[in-house]
């Protein structure tokens, strides 16, 4: 599936064009974001801005990612509140950092 | 407010998301957001459990889902002739008590219906597991209707 990367920092961005992140698109997703990470990279922020509905398999995808960074860091941001609801009752955002938009967690590398 | 919807189908993950799109289309209408929101992830997440462990690969099975909006609730009701699981049995994986390195990949979606969700009904009757999930909207979520789903009863085809 696609995804627009860009770098802002020490943070690797990727912003998802697909408008549903569910079952039926997990695996491309979980794929392309993992492909994303094979470079080494630690610190990547999920935009999520495009996305309207995503459900446990897409957050699936994402945990994945996380397992094969190597201490690595995910920030998720611009969810929407359907989305964000559903990080929040599953605790995700204990382990994800939730934030409003892309520039509030790469601002903090720079300064 | 009184709607009602039937899809039927069969067990894909292709159709479980045409179902999901159908229904939150159908109730964007009359019912609130966060309820909407609800409604969606759970349907998805117990369809979802039904095609990728209920039906063990075969996407040839039935599945259908029943809408019933009222003033006072959003059911719907999901009927499949896969594996019986019972959802009331089983509460869900948490991620409390992991570290972030060995957070599970899946089994969230249990968790999720039991939070979303006011009642859950299940049984099994003649193969078929009937699973029924019910929103309350006693909270004055709904909202008057309007044409797009009003006093009617309608059969879709989600295939």
């Amino acid at each position: 599936m696609d995804l627009e990367v860009g770098t802002v920092g020490d943070w690797k961005v990727v912003t998802p064009s697909e408008t549903r992140l569910d079952a039926y698109i997990a695996e491309d997703f979980k794929k392309s974001l993992v492909d994303n990470v094979q470079d080494g990279t630690r610190q990547l922020v999920i935009n999520l801005s495009k996305v309207e509905f995503m459900d446990s398999s897409g957050l699936g995808a994402i945990v994945c990612c996380l397992q094969r960074m190597d201490q690595g860091k995910i920030a998720i941001a611009e969810a929407s509140e359907a989305v964000a609801m559903m990080l929040r009752l599953t605790h995700i955002d204990k382990v994800f950092r939730l934030v409003d938009t892309v520039d509030e967690v790469t601002a903090e590398s720079t300064t | 407010m009184d709607a009602t919807v039937e899809l039927k189908t069969t067990c894909s993950p292709a159709n479980v998301r045409k179902i999901a799109t159908i229904v939150e289309a159908t109730l964007r209408a009359s019912i609130s957001d966060e309820t909407r929101a609800a409604v969606e992830i759970a349907l998805s997440e117990a369809c979802v459990n039904i095609v990728k462990h209920g039906s063990e690969g075969d996407e040839s099975l039935p599945l259908s889902v029943r809408l019933d909006v009222t003033n006072e609730s959003v059911r719907l009701t999901i009927v499949d002739r896969g594996v019986s699981f019972d959802p009331r049995e089983h509460q869900g994986l948490s991620i409390e008590d992991h570290l972030p390195s060995e957070i599970p990949t899946s089994g969230r979606g249990l968790l999720l219906i039991h939070e979303l969700i006011d009642e859950i009904g299940y049984e099994v009757e003649n193969g078929n597991n009937v699973l029924t999930l019910t929103k309350n909207l006693a909270t004055a979520h709904a909202e008057p209707a309007n044409d797009a789903v009003s006093e009617e009863t309608e059969t879709q085809s989600a295939t």
